[in-house]
């Protein structure tokens, strides 16, 4: 995957620690774990969501680019991939725990995310009104 | 009723890549999925799956912030 070069005003915070994560997460940051599927339900930071690296240009597409996000892997190598695209297509505010999951001390949840997660879920961009989305099949 | 004051958005089958990375991200696995965000994106409760009534719909909707 190709990713645009940095802006010259978008830039990565690459030196947090776990509690300047876990400070972020409860003032409203979300938490995006871009491995693969299985490596996050094996254990991931509570009330992280789950974009592995290689879908995170589509996903992001819906994310408000105001909100700050914080990315983190196994070891800091996907979680800069993420982070520098996310600051080339305009996210203000991107931090990269670039030690990754072998840097956390703390604990570590298992299985799926859930639509709603606490303290730190990505918003969804909005038009300043409330929104309803459906889901829906032709068939 | 709610024109002007709600927005409504509605993804059918898969193929628009807004759509399919919302429907990713929130773990969307059956349709109909109606999902409700205040003005501020944050998420309005749980999502409804499935078949649902006016009368809970517009419960969701008079709830929205």
């Amino acid at each position: 995957m190709l990713f645009a070069l940095l802006a010259s005003n978008q830039t990565v915070r690459k030196d947090i620690g776990a509690a300047e994560l876990l400070q972020l997460q409860g003032s409203g940051a979300s938490i995006v774990d871009v491995r693969t599927q299985g490596e996050f339900e094996a254990g991931h930071i509570a009330s992280a969501i789950n974009v592995p690296v290689d879908q995170i240009q589509q996903a992001s597409a819906a994310w408000d680019k105001n909100q700050p996000v914080v990315v983190y892997c196994a070891t800091g190598a996907r979680s800069a991939e993420a982070a520098t695209y996310l600051a080339s297509a305009g996210f203000r505010r991107v931090y990269d725990f670039a030690s990754g999951l072998v840097g956390w001390t703390g604990e570590l949840v298992s299985g799926k995310a859930t639509a709603a997660v606490p303290g730190g879920a990505a918003k969804i961009k909005t038009a300043g009104k409330p929104l309803l989305i459906e889901f829906a099949t032709s068939t | 009723m709610y024109k002007g004051t709600v927005d409504f958005r509605i993804y059918v089958d898969s193929g628009d890549p807004v759509g399919d990375a919302l429907a990713q991200q929130f773990n969307i696995q059956y349709v109909p999925t109606f999902m409700f965000a205040n003005a501020d994106g944050s998420l309005s409760g749980e999502p409804i799956v499935g078949g649902t009534d006016e009368a809970t719909l517009r419960k969701r909707l008079d709830a929205l912030k």
